[in-house]
């Protein structure tokens, strides 16, 4: 499978956080959903794959172009959605379409048309009368527009209601039904991945947690209960978080096969859904 | 490149349409009250740069430098698109003003003056003056910190006044674009202080321009 | 009628503008529980709030709070509710502590000491500027400065929009406390259907300016039912059972709220799932059959 989105060794130092050893694969005809906390750097890289801001160190590649030295080659295949604003406000949904249609050589005025159609979106009116959700929409009629071969969204369904979310989130899922097609989307609305994404790119604190197959994040990751023993002495490492309970302790780990073999006597193993993940990964919970 | 000029206009179309005609009214007004040329070009190239400024002081208001940033374009590009840009609705505001300056009677300012070489070059000298200084501040600083610069200007120049003394340097400082472009048409005749003028607006712009680009590829965003 | 005592009692409610209209509005939330309100943008829930809050003038139906009416016992009601906006609307550039400073006189029941626990408990500076918290902190500051004049019914719009996972536990965490307290209620409009699974103890659907539903969380994820099948969910005979009927290609998708009924009719030919409240909203929403 030919990959869309490949990331080596990323690096971005800031002055309070620095993002580093950032490395995963985005294959064609995919959905990733890129998530972790709020702070943990999904932004950072998104803005670092557009080049909005410079890298530290490490590459990233679109379509096997590195995205600064053919950075106009790689731009006219992204097509991208922002979540905060980065819009001129108040121009009409039209003049903006006007103003960046010439951009693109692959610009299909029809496709446009009937996507406004289809999305019901008010041409006429100014990007800041519309809703949340329709924003959205609009940011993604001019991204499909142009053909873009890569859909990157920035926290596109923070805000949604949960119908406009589905929707949405229906909408990418039919985008990659055109197998050149591929989506990155970061989010901390967790359900949102199990619905959609294909595969999953966690991050936290700046650092890469994993990148996996969804499926594959389900068989790998777990919950067990027990007793404190598990936040102690030999046991301890094998664990990435720790959650106390009223019956006891939780902990996060990624190694059931280890675990199994470490403990004996019956252990109580739940699959970890992505927000257990984050929860148990946040700093407060790596204790007992 | 052209696409570059549509995209501010369609992007900041009323704004430009709007301050199109105030500012032109204003300075054309001013133009055919005033004596002096060259407190007419300095008026109205200054005025003229702040609304070719415009476009990029509001994307850095509205934080909406991403969108330029995701056109499949290069850093250099956009900065070139920004000048191309400013050029073009400078030169469309002075035929403007220029026509407003003369529309209205009774003007001090006749015709001569306005469409005078002489008077031409100056305004030219200026815009390219401003315009060269204020689009690499505006990038480096952005709008607040552009903003922050004239104030500081304003309070300088209230505190020449008030200083007498040092009054004499900010106006030469300020004056001597003036004076270069009559003592280029004296020493030079008209042809040679149009290709003094010429060269010396290609020089300063491609000197601007170099110099926006490389803090424009060194910001984040 | 058993002497319930309702925190919030709201009866045709109704308020129209030039393209929306609230339409005979009504619920009522019991003292100690948890109500979430769900429904699309622009359906009426921050309406609904506002109406709650008096920021909006009703023009019919009844608006009472602890028994009291909103309009008429205004200042009353407005000391025991607690409000929690989703984009805080508190001056920027002041710090937190001038920022309470200037809240805290107009409630008689205002609790400083509570007030600075919460603030720890929350890991919030007193002197930080309002503008320079992160979402969630400005969030966590709105609830503290809400939770210390001891309100006794918490009203938040939107609370979690734009927070993550962990902040959102936390935040649900902090609300399940409140109403350890037998006297405290809460009332909140979200977007995020899977909070309100986890920690609501009624639910209230408002679409198009109208209530579809104001029930318990359980007895509705009990009800409900997700309907998947073929061609002949269509029938005539299904009308009554099926609801938010969506057809593509060959599938069928509908919601039913007799979910006993729709396995006894339908079990062998369709699949029926338990339906989540987002599954709900959005057939009610987007499916055939309404508006």
């Amino acid at each position: 499978m030919d990959t869309a989105l490949e990331i080596q060794g990323l690096r971005k130092e800031y002055k309070g956080f620095i993002l580093k050893d950032i490395s995963f694969r985005l294959d064609q005809g995919t959905i990733m959903g890129l998530v972790g906390p709020n702070g943990a750097g999904k932004t950072t890289i998104i803005k670092l794959i557009l080049n909005m801001i410079r890298r530290s160190a490490g590459t990233i590649e679109v379509f096997g172009l590195d995205n600064i030295a053919h950075e106009k080659a790689v731009k006219a295949r992204i097509g991208f959605v922002h979540e905060t604003p980065a819009m001129v406000e108040d121009a009409p949904l039209k003049n903006i379409k006007t103003a960046l249609a010439p951009f693109y050589r692959s610009w299909d005025e029809r496709l446009f048309r009937r996507l406004s159609a289809e999305f019901g979106l008010p041409l006429d009116k100014k990007f800041k009368a519309l809703s949340h959700g329709m924003k959205m929409k609009f940011q993604l009629a001019l991204a499909l527009s142009h053909d873009a071969d890569l859909l990157v969204l920035d926290e596109p369904t923070s805000g949604l209601d949960p119908v406009f979310r589905r929707e949405l989130l229906e909408r990418l899922s039919g985008v990659i039904q055109d197998e050149r097609k591929s989506v990155l989307f970061s989010t901390h609305i967790t359900s949102d991945l199990e619905s959609t994404a294909d595969s999953i790119t966690f991050i936290n604190r700046g650092e890469l947690v994993f990148s996996l197959p969804k499926d594959e994040v389900r068989e790998t990751w777990a919950v067990v209960k027990g007793g404190r023993e598990l936040g102690h002495g030999s046991l301890r490492g094998l664990f990435k978080g720790f959650r106390e309970t009223p019956y006891g302790v939780e902990a996060l780990t990624s190694d059931v096969p280890a675990v199994r073999r470490a403990i004996r006597g019956g252990l109580v193993v739940d699959k970890a859904s992505i927000e257990d993940i984050m929860i148990f990964m946040d700093s407060g919970a790596s204790h007992v | 490149m052209f696409k570059f000029i549509l995209k501010d206009f369609f992007l900041h179309k009323k704004y430009i349409l709007s301050l199109g005609i105030l500012y032109p009214l204003y300075v054309g007004w001013f133009g055919s009250r005033l004596d002096s040329p060259r407190v007419y070009a300095l008026l109205a190239a200054f005025m003229y740069m702040i609304v070719a400024l415009f476009p990029y002081t509001r994307e850095d208001k509205l934080k909406a430098v991403g969108l330029s940033l995701s056109l499949p374009a290069t850093r250099r590009e956009i900065i070139l698109g920004r000048f191309l840009t400013s050029w073009t609705l400078m030169t469309g505001l002075w035929i403007l003003g220029t026509a407003v300056a003369l529309l209205m009677s009774g003007g001090k300012l006749g015709a001569a003056h306005l469409l005078g070489l002489g008077s031409i070059l100056t305004i030219l000298a200026y815009m390219t003056a401003f315009l060269a200084v204020f689009t690499p501040l505006a990038i480096r600083f952005g709008m607040v910190g552009l903003m922050i610069f004239l104030v500081a200007m304003q309070v300088l120049g209230i505190v020449a006044m008030l200083l007498r003394a040092r009054t004499q340097t900010l106006k030469a400082l300020i004056g001597s674009v003036g004076r270069g472009v009559a003592t280029a048409q004296e020493a030079l005749g008209p042809a040679g202080a149009v290709a003094a003028v010429l060269i010396v607006f290609l020089i300063v712009n491609y000197a601007s321009f170099e110099l926006s680009v490389f803090l424009f590829k060194r910001k984040d965003y | 009628m058993a002497t319930v005592d309702y925190a919030l009692e709201i009866k045709g409610l109704s308020k129209s503008y030039r393209d929306f209209k609230l339409n005979d509005v009504s619920f009522a939330l019991p003292k100690g529980y948890i109500m979430g309100l769900i429904g699309p943008n622009g359906a009426g829930k921050t309406t609904v709030i506002k109406l709650i809050l008096n920021l909006l003038r009703r023009e019919g139906g009844e608006i009472r709070v602890f028994g009291r009416d909103n309009r008429e016992d205004e200042v009353e009601v407005k000391r025991r509710i607690g409000f929690v906006h989703d984009t805080p609307f508190f001056y920027d550039h002041m710090t937190c502590r001038r920022l309470k400073d200037s809240v805290a006189p107009f409630y008689r029941d205002w609790d400083e000491a509570l007030f600075r626990r919460l603030m720890e408990e929350f890991d919030l500076p007193l002197g930080k500027r309002f503008s320079r918290l992160s979402r969630g902190m400005k969030m966590k500051f709105s609830l503290a400065l809400a939770l210390s004049h001891n309100a006794d019914l918490l009203v938040l719009d939107e609370p979690t929009s734009g927070l993550d996972p962990v902040f959102r536990r936390e935040l649900l965490g902090r609300l399940s406390a409140f109403l350890q307290d037998g006297g405290k209620s809460v009332l909140f409009s979200t977007h995020i259907t899977t909070d309100l699974e986890r920690i609501a103890d009624f639910v209230t659907f408002i679409r198009d300016g109208a209530v579809v539903f104001s029930a318990a969380k359980d007895e509705i994820l009990e009800r409900w039912a997700v309907v998947k099948g073929g061609p002949e969910l269509l029938a005539e005979e299904h009308r009554g059972l099926l609801q938010g009927v969506r057809k593509r290609e060959f599938v069928v998708q509908a919601v039913s709220a007799d979910a006993a009924e729709a396995r006894r009719r339908l079990g062998k030919t369709a699949l029926i799932e338990r339906a989540s409240l987002e599954d709900i909203m959005f057939y009610l929403t987007r499916g055939n059959g309404h508006a």
